[in-house]
């Protein structure tokens, strides 16, 4: 009798006490930092330079905030102790005065108050070597899965990583090949939320060892391209400050659910990318 | 004087095991012929005696001549005595068949003359425990019961999820685990991307898991064995059974071959693909199965002969839209195919030899096709071992052994970009030898030394000693006490989706190492009850993760004539690191009588440090579950309530709850929004949707806690038994409370009106799973 109503009772005990539905409450482990976007290109003008801040998980983000300001978060930001000039266009930090050269050490220094905390960071990048340089920009008209887009480079020396932004300009539900061979079933009412994840596509190619001059032949992926209509794609031939961010930034969550820290060449309180590179743009359209 | 006086000794030693024998034979089960494993063999008038070992051979040395009474016993079987008359060595001259009728008629007799309890926990290895296929079975699990899922439910040993059949033992993680199926070594036995372990326990005799301080016989992982013996065949009837779950179908048929030997065969297969598929499109055409054939032959006497095959395979072939003529679609399978080849030769009425010749080989295919990539990823290794085991004297027994092991690791990835080309062949040629020592009837002391030799580009030799103590504290308690070190020299990536890729030590990579230190008390509690603490600590040396950074890191070693990247060795691949675990493990367990099961608590705690990760300071990693509580019931109710068992009909019920403290994840401390490339200028600086610039950057590692697991399953068995055969319906439910256990947290946002809501919500693991079945045996 004692075992039955022990059995009884431990079940019961059991079933009651494995249910429910536990709430995620995380602390708060916010640090303010200074997010910086920064590329800076042999033979062009400083320009783009983008210097933001962190948001804390909880609570929403006033985009109107994001950027950080000369006026509102008393930015001082140099390259090579070149002082850089906010444009109130693009919100964004340029100057004339700072050559960009190849195979060049540069150094930016970035101060601003966040939060109301003072903070710092620095980092450094090297430029790429001179060399790359896309061979034919302008690709003509290309018939949808009977040629593939091809681009010819040749390398800079040294470098191995090169980044591909592949852009349709006219994206649109109107132009979307529906019959294409590897999602053949997108509906044009669900495209309309997910027209930017078709628009921008992005692939690279990494460890590539060619002497100078010699000529890559990159294939754009079918899985690249979703739309009809012209295309523009930037090629960059990038450091390894922009490699390791392109590889990490946004792959810090494992299978798991878990995160684990990307790779930034930042010291003090900054995080995102410095990083030397040089760009050349090739076009095409994609017809039927 | 010394000098004559040992002289003497020694002398007057030999004269007295000159007038002594032994005696040797093999305990049977009586209704199938299996050999049994662990059965307790003593002489009643000297009181002492022997186990027997996995072939069920004992040998009782130092008897002097004259009639003896041989009792031989094994819980929950009949004990069976036998008046003999030893005169002179006697090898393997008597064979024992023990009935197990006290299971059959649930009267499980605990007399005088059974084993005793406190004895059997003596008999056992420090950190070892048994299960047997009775056990697994009733456990209840996801759809059907499965080894690994089921050893999950024992102190010391947990998962990562419910999606994951992987063991992490006493701190270690799954690559530290050795499998060996009958004496072969199984590599990623894992089928449907780890859910489900490739053991079917139909097929399974006993399983043996040792989660520390194992002997010198095993090597070559840092943290635990598990070895599955399968069942040898029915020597004495056709007999056999048919389970039929919701996942899969699997049949096991045993038979004799002749009067010398038997065979044993299994087989399982999933089956939705042949039907839920056909008319559910969503369902992919993905299937596994997997089987066994065992064949066991007395030659004569003296010599026995096992071969055993296993073969298992998954196999998905998926298109994103079945109906589309073209659509995105790969190919990709898996799986393991081993054999061994086993002789045992009773060389002498002392010396006992088993020599075993092994295969095992674990590949994966994938093909991407719209990608134009493609995955070959083959591990293979060939053994071949030897194991003897001298029986000295009544207190000394030597074990020693070598295992000759070659290994091919291939792994070949073709893409546009790069190639993927690894293809190396090691040999680990290991050597051993233990004593078991008992220089008092209180105390037994084991003493190890196992040497690897380890073929890289370069030889490693390493020294693994081990040492195991185990004294009888009193009448019915015990004290016990295991050191050893392990070496490892093969890693394991985990990947999200495909199969592990195994990597040998080489240049890159060093042998891993791990120190083990157990101290356990063991207590029998009202002739039935097994209580057992054991507290251990643990160090990990040189041990390796794959490196979240891999992309980053990977160097080419080589490189195509377009001057695309070739990879082929492992450099960048790991991060190197070392670490330790302790904890202390309770468990009170009842193993006979209507009402079985065990409850346990433990207490661990695992810390790592990696080189890179966490500013090189010791963090907690994410299989680490403070507390853990285990508890399993196994009740016959018509015998809980009608007071004796039903011969015809009988409702058993099972139940499992686990509770574990919730696991680390590393939380992002806040977001940020930058530009994935600088074309993409999508910052919203005044705001609107861009493309995705939102990027969360994480805190320190690991240093929060997911809520609490908890998880209650049940199981009803209806038994149903009439003359020759018998059928049991059954109905499993998983996580019966639906607990939403959360598997990881998610980080969304929401565009408004230039304010981006942030949202944070979590992915729970499986909800409450019901589950039928029907197990028929004939």
């Amino acid at each position: 009798m004692f075992k039955n109503l022990l059995i009884i009772v431990l079940t019961l005990i059991f079933i009651t006490t494995a249910c429910g539905d536990p709430v995620v409450e995380l602390e708060d482990e916010y640090e303010p930092k200074i997010a910086v976007s920064a590329y800076i290109y042999p033979e062009k003008r400083v320009e783009n330079i983008r210097v933001m801040r962190n948001f804390q998980l909880s609570g929403d983000i006033d985009s109107s905030s994001i950027i950080l300001t000369p006026f509102s978060n008393n930015v001082n930001i140099s390259i090579n102790d070149v002082p850089l000039n906010f444009d109130l266009k693009t919100f964004s930090y340029y100057t004339d005065n700072l050559q960009i050269d190849y195979n060049k050490e540069y150094t930016i220094k970035i101060s601003a108050v966040v939060d109301g905390k003072q903070l710092y960071t620095e980092s450094k990048t090297v430029t790429p070597q001179k060399g790359f340089k896309v061979t034919a920009k302008d690709l003509g008209e290309i018939k949808y899965r009977e040629v593939s887009p091809t681009i010819n480079f040749t390398v800079s020396p040294g470098t191995g990583f090169y980044a591909f932004s592949i852009n349709a300009l006219e994206a649109g539900v109107n132009n979307f090949i529906f019959d294409n061979p590897y999602e053949p079933n997108v509906k044009p009412e669900d495209l309309e939320d997910r027209l930017n994840f078709y628009k921008f596509q992005m692939n690279m190619v990494l460890n590539l060892n060619l002497a100078a001059n010699d000529i890559y032949e990159y294939e754009i992926s079918g899985l690249d391209t979703w739309f009809y209509g012209n295309y523009e794609v930037v090629v960059y031939a990038g450091n390894k400050n922009m490699e390791d961010f392109v590889l990490t930034a946004g792959n810090v969550q494992e299978f798991d659910g878990n995160f684990h820290e990307p790779r930034m060449y930042f010291e003090g309180d900054g995080i995102g990318v410095f990083a030397g590179a040089i760009a050349d743009t090739v076009k095409f359209k994609l017809v039927k | 004087m010394y000098f004559r006086i040992l002289i003497f000794t020694t002398i007057f030693s030999f004269s007295l095991f000159a007038q002594t024998f032994s005696y040797s034979g093999t305990v049977l089960e009586k209704s199938t012929g299996e050999a049994l494993i662990g059965a307790n063999v003593y002489l009643d008038e000297l009181n002492f005696g022997a186990s027997t070992n996995i072939s069920g051979y004992f040998v009782i040395p130092n008897i002097p001549k004259g009639n003896y009474t041989l009792i031989v016993s094994y819980v929950g079987f009949k004990t069976e005595e036998v008046k003999i008359y030893v005169q002179k060595d006697c090898q393997n001259c008597i064979t024992i068949e023990l009935s197990d009728e006290a299971v059959q008629t649930g009267e499980v007799v605990v007399s005088a003359d059974s084993v005793r309890t406190i004895d059997k926990l003596f008999a056992k290895s420090v950190s070892k425990i048994d299960l047997t296929p009775r056990q697994l079975n009733q456990i209840p699990q996801a759809v059907e019961s499965d080894l690994l899922r089921s050893l999950q439910t024992l102190p010391g040993i947990t998962s990562l999820s419910d999606f994951s059949s992987a063991l992490y033992v006493r701190g270690g993680t799954p690559d530290q685990n050795l499998y060996l199926v009958d004496g072969t070594d199984v590599y990623n036995p894992e089928h449907a991307f780890g859910i489900f372990s490739t053991f079917n326990t139909q097929a399974i005799k006993k399983v043996e898991m040792s989660k520390g301080g194992f002997g010198a016989e095993y090597g070559g992982r840092l943290s635990s064995v598990l070895d599955v013996t399968n069942l040898d065949g029915n020597r004495k009837e056709f007999v056999g059974n048919f389970n039929l779950s919701l996942l899969s179908a699997s049949t096991t048929l045993q038979m004799p071959v002749g009067s010398i030997g038997s065979i044993s065969g299994s087989f399982r297969r999933t089956y939705f693909d042949q039907t839920i598929a056909k008319w559910i499109d969503d369902i992919p055409q993905y299937y596994f199965y997997d089987g066994n054939l065992k064949g066991y032959f007395d030659l004569d006497k003296s010599n026995k002969l096992t071969f055993s095959v296993f073969n298992s395979r998954d196999d998905l072939d998926f298109k994103l839209d079945p109906d589309a003529e073209e659509s995105l679609s790969f190919l990709y399978n898996w799986g393991n195919l081993t054999g061994s080849l086993n002789w045992k030769h009773i060389f002498s009425t002392k010396l006992f030899a088993s020599f075993w010749a092994t295969a095992s080989r674990f590949n994966s295919n994938f093909d991407f096709d719209a990608v134009e990539f493609t995955e070959h990823n083959k591990l293979t290794d060939y053994a071949a071992k030897g194991a003897l085991e001298y029986y000295y004297s009544k207190n000394l027994n030597i074990k020693f052994g070598l295992e000759q092991k070659i290994l091919h690791l291939v792994l070949k990835q073709d893409a546009n970009t790069g190639k993927v080309d690894v293809d190396v062949r090691r040999q680990h040629t290991a050597g051993y030898i233990t004593t078991d020592w008992m220089p008092s009837e209180r105390l037994t002391l084991q003493f190890g030394l196992r040497g690897n030799l380890f073929n890289t580009n370069d030889y490693q030799f390493d020294l693994a000693p081990r040492f195991t103590a185990k004294y009888r504290l009193t009448d019915n308690s015990n004290l016990k006490f295991a050191a050893g070190r392990y070496f490892q020299y093969l890693n394991r990536i985990p990947r999200l989706f495909f199969s592990s890729i195994w990597i040998s030590a080489d240049e890159n990579i060093k042998p891993s190492s791990s120190d083990h230190f157990i101290l356990g008390y063991q207590q029998e509690i009202g002739a039935v009850y097994e209580f057992e603490v054991e507290a251990y600590y643990k160090t990990y040396k040189d041990i390796y993760q794959y490196n979240q950074l891999l992309g980053s890191d990977v160097e080419a070693s080589g490189y195509d004539e377009n001057g695309n990247p070739i990879y082929s060795t492992s450099k960048g691949v790991f991060t190197r690191g070392d670490g330790h675990s302790y904890g202390i493990e309770f468990l009170l367990r009842k193993d006979v009588g209507a009402l079985t099961g065990w409850v346990s608590y433990s207490l661990s705690k695992t810390e790592h440090k990696f080189d890179g990760i966490n500013q090189n300071k010791y963090y907690t990693p994410r299989h680490d579950r403070t507390h853990i509580v285990n508890a399993v019931l196994n009740t016959n109710l018509t015998e809980l309530f009608s007071g004796s068992r039903d011969s015809e009909s009988n409702w058993i019920f099972s139940m499992n709850f686990v509770y574990a403290s919730g696991q680390p994840i590393t939380t992002p401390g806040s977001a940020y929004y930058i530009n994935p490339l600088p074309a993409w200028d999508n910052i919203p600086v005044s705001g609107g949707e861009g493309i995705p610039g939102y990027k969360l950057y994480p805190s320190d590692i690991n240093t929060f806690r997911l809520p609490d697991y908890m998880r209650m399953d049940i199981s009803i068995t209806w038994e149903n038994n009439f003359d020759s055969w018998s059928i049991s319906p059954y109905l499993q439910i998983f996580n019966i409370g639906n607990r939403g256990n959360v598997w990881f947290v998610n980080y969304n946002r929401e565009f408004n009106s230039g304010n981006i809501e942030q949202k944070i919500d979590k992915t729970n693991m499986l909800p409450i799973l019901p589950s039928i079945g029907v197990k028929v045996n004939f």
